[in-house]
């Protein structure tokens, strides 16, 4: 049940990131139509299969709205996971808030009215956004399963790189460190926006840009390393570990009736945390597959302030 | 906690990630290929906070009416990787400054779709015309460029001779070079960042 919400959720919000650039698209080609003589004469709107399909649709069904009325209604919703518009407000990624800030050295008064929701949402929820939103987590998800299944069914035995998963906090200062030189290295590495960029550039241009290069590398490195971007390195899950300790959601194990010898929920932690020694700290994404996986039913999600 | 772990080992390998991976943004990040400055969608700040200042989200490229706004490959190197440009022969700017006022982190500064405040406030950089094969420079009648300028007269008049000339009050939009029927194209934009490319090309093609 639990994973079916998940997943759903997750569905969702894939299908958002990819019905915004579409949406987009349909709103140029939209305006263009509407006011040929203004805007360019020659307009190549048939360089794209999303072009073809809006004229077939425009061909079976008649739309009944004009240019001047639907354009601006399209334009109230923009953008990505990154940095959202919807109904004309900016939501920002507060990551990507911060490193524009510390790689420009200016506060940006809009910016920070952008970035509350996702600050509100990490620091009540943890990282919740890796588990629940982010669509590279979906994509690694299904890495895991195909590696799951390479190795049942195939025999291949792809080895399982384990780093510490210290690792991602030095790559995130890291990124910050170049950051303050000046260059926002850690912006290329943040993989909601990579993938959300990705999309648009394929829905805008069928083609896939340089992002497509370090999505197919992290997809690689998770074949030979079980959910590796996601525990070891990935920049973006570090930054929202370290705004979790706060958190009030809470993944909770009552000992009573907890075995001893079972270790089913650190078996299917995504991130590779150990819930039956109660070891969870920073990393949790509260995805609940330990939840939903154990047979005792003693794993539970606490709701309060504070630890324990 | 996730901290107990750090060893000495793992602590030396970690700084060592932290200084590569700060030190390649930091130098390598900086190093650019391109010859030429990207011509930038207008209300864009100075090019060096510019490129700091934009956090890559596309939804200028989204927003823009025209689809004038393309995102940079990484032959402009690291710095420049996924930024806004306009590629004018491809698609030129139609001056709607809906990008100005969806940009979330101030890159691209609000200015009102008010033709006063536009050739006042933007500057994505300024047309040139190559006098050696401009048509109406060589006896014969064209225009095509000042028929598809947003601002005619006021950033490209015509002598008397019907021969376009490019003011000071251009704002690069790119509309003529999209516009213009001669291959290669006669008219073209040169980014605001490019002053010396604009002066060398003036000098020798403009006469």
């Amino acid at each position: 049940m639990l994973k079916t919400i998940r997943r759903t959720v997750q569905i969702l919000f894939l299908i958002l990131i990819v019905a915004l650039p579409v949406a987009g698209n349909y709103g140029a080609l939209l305006s263009g139509k509407g006011q040929r003589d203004f805007y360019d004469v020659a307009r190549d709107d048939s360089g794209t299969i999303l072009a073809g399909l809006y004229h077939l649709i425009h061909r079976i069904v008649d739309p009944p709205f004009n240019p001047q009325e639907t354009v601006p209604k399209i334009d109230q919703f923009k953008g990505a996971l990154y940095s959202i518009t919807i109904l004309g407000f900016n939501i920002t990624d507060h990551l990507s808030a911060l490193i524009a800030t510390v790689t420009s050295g200016v506060v940006y008064t809009p910016l920070l009215l952008a970035l509350i929701i996702p600050l509100v949402f990490n620091i009540l929820l943890g990282r919740a956004f890796c588990g629940w939103i982010c669509p590279m987590g979906l994509i690694l998800e299904g890495v895991a399963y195909i590696r799951w299944a390479l190795n049942r069914f195939f025999n291949l035995l792809l080895p399982d790189i384990r780093l510490n998963s210290v690792y991602r906090y030095y790559l995130l200062g890291g990124g910050f460190l170049s950051a303050l030189f000046g260059v926002p290295v850690l912006i290329f590495l943040l993989p909601y926006g990579l993938v959300s960029r990705e999309i648009y550039n394929y829905i805008f241009y069928m083609a896939f840009g340089f992002g497509g290069v370090i999505i197919v590398g992290i997809i690689l490195f998770d074949l030979v390393s079980d959910r590796g971007w996601c525990r070891y390195l990935c920049p973006a899950g570090a930054f929202f570990s370290l705004l979790s300790p706060l958190r009030i959601v809470r993944i909770r194990r009552d000992k009573k009736g907890c075995p001893d010898d079972c270790t089913v929920c650190t078996e299917n932690c995504t991130m590779g945390l150990e819930p039956h020694r109660d070891r969870i700290g920073m990393g949790c994404d509260n995805c609940g597959n330990c939840i939903t996986s154990c047979p005792a039913g003693t794993i539970k999600y606490r709701i309060g302030v504070g630890r324990a | 906690m996730i901290f107990d772990s750090i060893n000495r080992r793992i602590f030396l390998k970690g700084s060592l990630l932290f200084g590569v991976f700060g030190f390649f943004g930091g130098f390598i990040g900086r190093l650019k290929k391109r010859a030429h400055a990207y011509l930038r969608p207008p209300g864009a700040i100075e090019e060096e906070r510019f490129v700091r200042r934009c956090i890559r989200c596309f939804i200028c490229g989204e927003i823009c009416p025209n689809k004038a706004i393309k995102f940079a490959g990484i032959d402009g190197g690291i710095i420049n990787l996924a930024t806004p440009y306009i590629q004018p022969r491809e698609q030129g700017c139609i001056l709607c400054m809906k990008c100005t006022g969806a940009c979330p982190t101030g890159a691209l500064e609000r200015i009102e779709d008010d033709m006063d405040e536009i050739v006042d406030k933007v500057r994505m950089g300024r047309a040139v015309v190559d006098k050696s094969i401009c048509f109406s420079y060589n006896n014969r009648v064209c225009g095509f460029c000042y028929e598809a300028c947003p601002l005619p007269d006021i950033a490209l008049k015509l002598d008397v001779f019907a021969r376009p000339v490019v003011t000071d009050r251009c704002v690069g939009c790119g509309l003529c070079e999209r516009i213009c029927i001669q291959v290669p194209q006669a008219i073209r934009v040169i980014a605001r960042g490019d002053e010396s490319r604009r002066r060398i090309y003036e000098q020798y093609k403009g006469s």
